[in-house]
């Protein structure tokens, strides 16, 4: 098989059908992407190795389950990582907001790996005036280069109320920019 | 995020709010400060991988699962439907589900949601320590069983202990279905250069030797601590009912054998004792097999160079087939292609009637302990063994596959750097090819700086192979000669002071290419 050619589309379907041979070309396809994206809220390497493999062998066990007439492959393996995200939390606190997955991974409690302590409280920073769901709007829209549609199926929501809330999260911003740059304006000439 | 992608979010939200368009300056410094703050991740390549085959081998079990699977064993016909009926399904099951987690797991079981805890499945080399001088005395270590030369492409490295001959012997012998056409010469099989060839001298031209370290350990491979199948509930469920197998106490299992009938099909041979698996093709499902006796059909299968592929696709046909059978790839290094044949084409003068390899070996050469496994004849890295069929462009064979558990104890190591340089110049246990002191067929090799590598032995001793791993100097051939048959790359000098006393102060390694004397030849 011409690897430069690969119809990751037929070798679903053949998993699907129980014609798992291929399925490797599909863990090569999205391995980075996955780990990533759960590194991306857990800051920490080994929890990311961790739920990286239960993604990877959730998405095979459940492969013949898998509908593309509900959503396309991408939004159905990053469903799985971020329920495995969630587990993961849940296993360490009793209530776990989806919405503060990322506020979690910042919190002095939860390991994170050391190098990367400062950059996430710096990220916080960053976004410290936007509501958790729009937090997580603006990341999967920039960081893991999810379109609307996908991140409306992902985290539940109607593409319409996604592409506001980024447009809202976005005027946020906006905002806190402008204000910084009338502050810096107002230093310069005093 | 490249122009392209930022401008599609740009127009997503222009078409919300147009008046955005104005400040487009200000909208892409937010997006990009945001972007810019991502993390950058450096994924481990070597998870990646490990995670690739555990993935791959439970596909593999899923598949099965689904699947009848198909067992045969060789009895004779009248009995053969009984047998083989009451063989399938769960027994089989239980026979490879047992296997491989004796073998791949170390005994552990599936647990957690049904799923099996991947990070447990590995095949990393394991190792404990044992007190010095624990596997008795190396001067004890032959070359029999060693890994046999790599012959012209062709890469099937069988031990030839008494055990695994029988392995060997069914891997390679038509009447067991199994085997390819070009076999790799045996260990006890030397290549005899030509009459007349040139003597080689080894010089050693490297910076100053210094070897301190006067005990390190010698490694032995485990091959199966304890044979925990229970094989008399498995005997019970064969329902053979010539014989009460039963009635034979102690019994374990030895050796199992699994074909596949399918085109392109293979017999893979699990060997519980040596610990090791051989996958070879079942050669009557390969167009060379249906060749019987026509020459025609043989002829016409016969490879040219415009069929040899690059080393890049024999590397990626490997390592497909390594990744889709869930073999774990974590004791062994990048693979590398045995080019011998690439050598000794260009260098033939009779090119037009080459004979080119039916296959090709890839190797993935063995890691223990940070150092690689060498080969001791010719100075290659040895290893996982996988060979890839040229005119199919699959892999035909896989050889080497073996468990990573070893006992270490530590040995006396020769520290003199005089006397490890000599033997190097003698040519360490690849000896040295000597046609008499006729100078004008004298040529001197450059040997450089050496490196600290481990070299495979064996002691076979009351019917039982014990496989070694021991450290040693591997000296780089600088300049290596242009003779087709002149194959090392490297003088592998072992560094425990009892081989070196038996094997090379008595002259007892030999060389692939020793001549005969020629006063034996002109008789």
């Amino acid at each position: 098989m011409d690897k430069t050619q690969i119809n990751l589309e037929a070798i679903i379907k053949d998993c699907q059908a129980g014609q798992l041979k291929d399925f490797g070309l599909v863990y090569d396809a999205y391995v980075k992407k996955i780990y990533a994206f759960i590194y991306q809220k857990t800051f920490n390497r080994e929890a990311t190795e961790d739920l990286t493999s239960k993604t990877f062998l959730n998405a095979l066990k459940n492969i013949g389950q898998y509908d593309d007439k509900k959503a396309n492959f991408n939004t159905w393996i990053y469903q799985i990582a971020r329920h495995n995200v969630i587990d993961h939390y849940r296993a360490q606190r009793d209530t776990v907001d989806i919405e503060s997955v990322f506020d979690l991974a910042a919190d002095s409690d939860i390991e994170v790996d050391v190098g990367n302590r400062l950059l996430l409280q710096k990220i916080r920073k960053q976004l410290e005036n936007l509501e958790p769901r729009q937090k997580e709007i603006i990341l999967l829209r920039l960081w893991d280069g999810l379109s609307f549609k996908e991140i409306s199926a992902l985290i539940g929501i109607s593409v319409g109320s996604a592409k506001m809330l980024f447009y809202r999260s976005l005027s946020v911003l906006r905002t806190d920019l402008a204000v910084t740059l009338l502050f810096l304006l107002l230093i310069l000439n005093t | 995020m490249n122009r392209q992608q930022l401008n599609e979010i740009l127009t997503e939200l222009y078409a919300l709010d147009s008046s955005l368009k104005s400040r487009e300056t200000e909208l892409i410094s937010i997006i990009n400060n945001i972007i810019k703050s991502q993390p950058q991740i450096e994924v481990d390549q070597d998870f990646i991988a490990r995670l690739r085959s555990e993935v791959m081998a439970e596909a593999v079990n899923m598949q099965t699962a689904n699947q009848q699977p198909a067992v045969h064993l060789a009895l004779k016909p009248n009995y053969m439907n009984k047998f083989l009926y009451s063989f399938y399904g769960a027994i089989a099951m239980v026979l490879v589900v047992a296997v491989s987690v004796v073998f791949i797991s170390g005994g552990q079981k599936p647990t957690r949601d049904g799923l099996v805890i991947t990070k447990k499945i590995t095949n990393a080399p394991k190792f404990s320590k044992l007190t010095g001088t624990a596997f008795g005395s190396l001067a004890a270590v032959t070359n029999e069983g060693g890994a046999a030369p790599l012959g012209a492409g062709n890469g099937e490295n069988n031990p030839s202990t008494a055990k695994a001959k029988q392995v060997s012997d069914v891997a390679i012998s038509p009447s067991a279905s199994g085997g390819g056409s070009a076999l790799t010469a045996r260990a006890d099989s030397k290549m005899m250069p030509p009459y007349g060839g040139k003597t080689y001298k080894f010089i050693y031209k490297g910076q100053e030797l210094k070897q301190e370290l006067a005990q390190l350990d010698v490694l032995k491979r485990v091959k199966n601590r304890e044979n925990s199948v229970d094989t008399k509930n498995l005997i019970s469920g064969l329902n053979v009912n010539f014989v009460n197998l039963n009635t034979f106490p102690d019994q374990k299992i030895q050796n199992i054998s699994f074909i596949q009938k399918g085109d392109f099909g293979y017999i893979t041979n699990v060997s519980l004792d040596e610990g090791m698996i051989s996958i070879y093709q079942n050669w009557e499902t390969w167009p060379s097999g249906k060749c019987g006796n026509n020459d025609k059909c043989y002829e016409a299968l016969r490879v040219g160079l415009n069929d040899m592929p690059s080393d890049q696709d024999l590397i990626a046909i490997a390592n497909e087939f390594v990744s889709s059978h869930g073999i774990d790839r974590t004791s062994f290094g990048e693979p590398e292609v045995n080019t011998d044949w690439r050598r000794q084409y260009e260098l033939t003068t009779d090119k037009a009637n080459y004979y080119f390899p039916d296959s090709v070996e890839v190797i993935y050469p063995l890691k223990l302990d940070g150092k690689f496994v060498y080969d001791e004849y010719n100075g290659m890295r040895s290893g996982l063994s996988v060979s890839v069929q040229v005119k199919d462009k699959k892999v035909s064979g896989v050889n080497n596959l073996t468990t990573q558990t070893y006992d270490t104890s530590s040995y006396e190591m020769e520290t003199d750097a005089k006397k490890i340089i000599a033997y190097a110049e003698k040519g360490g246990l690849g000896g040295v090819m000597y046609w008499g002191e006729d100078k004008a067929k004298v040529e001197d090799l450059e040997l450089s700086d050496p490196e600290m590598v481990f070299v495979r032995q064996y002691i076979y001793k009351d019917n039982q192979n014990t496989e070694l791993y021991v450290p040693a100097l591997s000296f780089p051939i600088v300049n290596a000669p242009k003779e087709p048959y002149f194959n090392r790359k490297a003088v592998i000098i072992p560094l425990a002071k009892e081989i070196l006393n038996s094997r090379l102060d008595e002259g007892g390694a030999g060389s692939p290419g020793t001549p005969m004397p020629l006063d034996v030849i002109r008789k």
